[in-house]
């Protein structure tokens, strides 16, 4: 099989034998998609500056095997930079594909909204990354098919009520409650308005942000099991 | 294809960096045949080091001794402190020359990925040795790869928590190199890293 010129993001590289690089693709049209760069940790390699993460890049590859070997690297477009907090957020966005995306498993949405993410993630200049990391989080579990409303109840599909308390299923989604009103005595409820906001992506209320990771972590739990994501204890 | 105590030496060599099957045949012929004497020497000296070498309590380069000769040295300025990943660059440094202060080593780089956080790149232990207040600039000299950046960022917060002043070495454009043949990366960051004359 030959890709030629296949839009691509490094999602992350190790070492391999004496000068190349294992790389760990993101692209549109074969997923997720391994590849030997051969000879680029050579002193001088123009491509090794390339096959870092974060850039994005058009990629060729060739070979038979579900691993292939990387036959040309150049840059898609202007080089964007994350800093700071970005940086750890685009570790943390990778570090989620790579636990949760299988090899060669094409999902073009998956990659549109990967290369939103990071070009917003470069844009951001001092500010909170987290509306960002939600939102490419809830829209990659709908992308594979774990993805829950925000706007309808589960079992009946009722509007949710910005008035009324949820319980939160991670199989089914948000199934109200009638317990109590006080959301301090009932950490665990979701409160109708702050899931409407969510839904909306309005994260002017900064309890709503709050909520959104409460919600982010409980809907990931089941997929990332008892191994929590190393990247997390980058932002501590 | 040989007796298995040679087999064994042939493969045993292969964990070394670019020595495939053809090379380790070749060094293991070469050693019972024409140097015998050597071959035993590299034993022994392999025996010894294995044992011997640790690392240093200050900075976690490696060594024999409980503090490394750098961090011993009195005449080295405790001041400032070097942090890079691996003892290589300690080296790399030491042979440019000009650098008189002293050195922190990561042992590695931050790489969520690899499984690799702030815990196992010894942050405890450079948090430590920046609250004595003996510190007073950290310079980082990580890879200017994502990961180096990462690491250089978290350890500058951590810095500037505890009123350490921290500066980043330089990455651009090579020495002796051409504008035309680098890449845009590299010269987006030398322009964003650019000082005035
Ligand atoms: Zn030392």
């Amino acid at each position: 099989m030959r890709i030629e010129f296949q839009p691509a993001y490094v999602l992350h590289t190790r070492p391999y034998r004496d000068t190349s690089l294992l790389v760990d693709l993101l692209t549109p049209d074969y997923g997720r998609i391994g590849a030997v760069a051969k000879g680029v940790r050579r002193g001088k390699s123009q491509r090794r500056p390339l096959l870092n993460p974060f850039i994005a890049v058009l990629v060729s590859l060739a070979g038979k095997s579900n691993l292939k070997t990387l036959t040309a690297v150049e840059a898609d477009g202007p080089s964007l930079r994350l800093a700071g907090l970005a940086l750890y957020s685009g570790f943390y966005v990778n570090e989620l594909l790579v636990r949760l995306l299988g090899e060669q498993d094409p999902n073009p949405d998956i990659f549109d909204d990967y290369r939103w993410t990071m070009q917003a993630l470069s844009a951001l200049d001092g500010g909170t990354p987290e509306p960002l990391l939600r939102q490419f989080e809830w829209r990659l579990l709908d992308h594979l098919g774990y993805g829950i409303s925000f706007t309808q109840e589960a079992d009946t599909g009722d509007a949710i009520s910005p008035e009324c308390l949820y319980r939160f299923d991670p199989e089914a989604g948000f199934i109200p409650t009638y317990s109590s009103r006080n959301p301090i005595e009932t950490p665990k409820l979701f409160i109708g308005a702050d899931l409407l906001a969510c839904a909306e992506a309005d994260f002017t209320q900064p309890q709503v942000l709050a909520v959104a990771k409460r919600l982010s972590r409980q809907m990931l739990h089941p997929l990332l099991g008892s191994k929590p994501l190393k990247s997390r204890d980058l932002f501590k | 294809m040989f007796s298995p105590l040679i087999d064994d030496l042939i493969s045993a060599l292969r964990c070394l960096p670019g020595v495939g099957p053809k090379s380790a045949q070749r060094m293991v012929l070469h050693l019972l045949e024409h140097n015998r004497e050597g071959a035993a020497r590299l034993a022994r000296s392999l025996d010894k080091a294995i044992e011997g070498v640790g690392r240093c309590q200050r900075c976690r380069t490696l060594t024999e001794q409980t503090v490394c000769g750098i961090c011993e040295n009195p005449r080295r300025d405790g001041s400032v402190l070097c942090v890079v990943e691996t003892p290589a660059d300690v080296v790399a440094i030491e042979q440019a020359g000009g650098y008189q202060g002293k050195y922190f080593v990561l042992l590695g780089r931050l790489s969520p990925i690899d499984g690799i956080g702030p815990e196992e790149i010894g942050m405890d232990h450079l948090v430590n040795q920046l609250k004595t207040g003996e510190v007073n600039e950290v310079i980082l000299a990580t890879n200017p790869t994502m990961e180096g950046e990462t690491t250089a960022f978290y350890i500058s917060e951590r810095a500037k928590e505890l009123g350490v002043a921290v500066s980043r070495i330089a990455h651009g454009v090579p020495l002796g190199g051409e504008l035309e043949f680098v890449d845009g990366g590299t010269l987006a960051h030398a322009f964003s890293s650019r000082k005035a004359l």
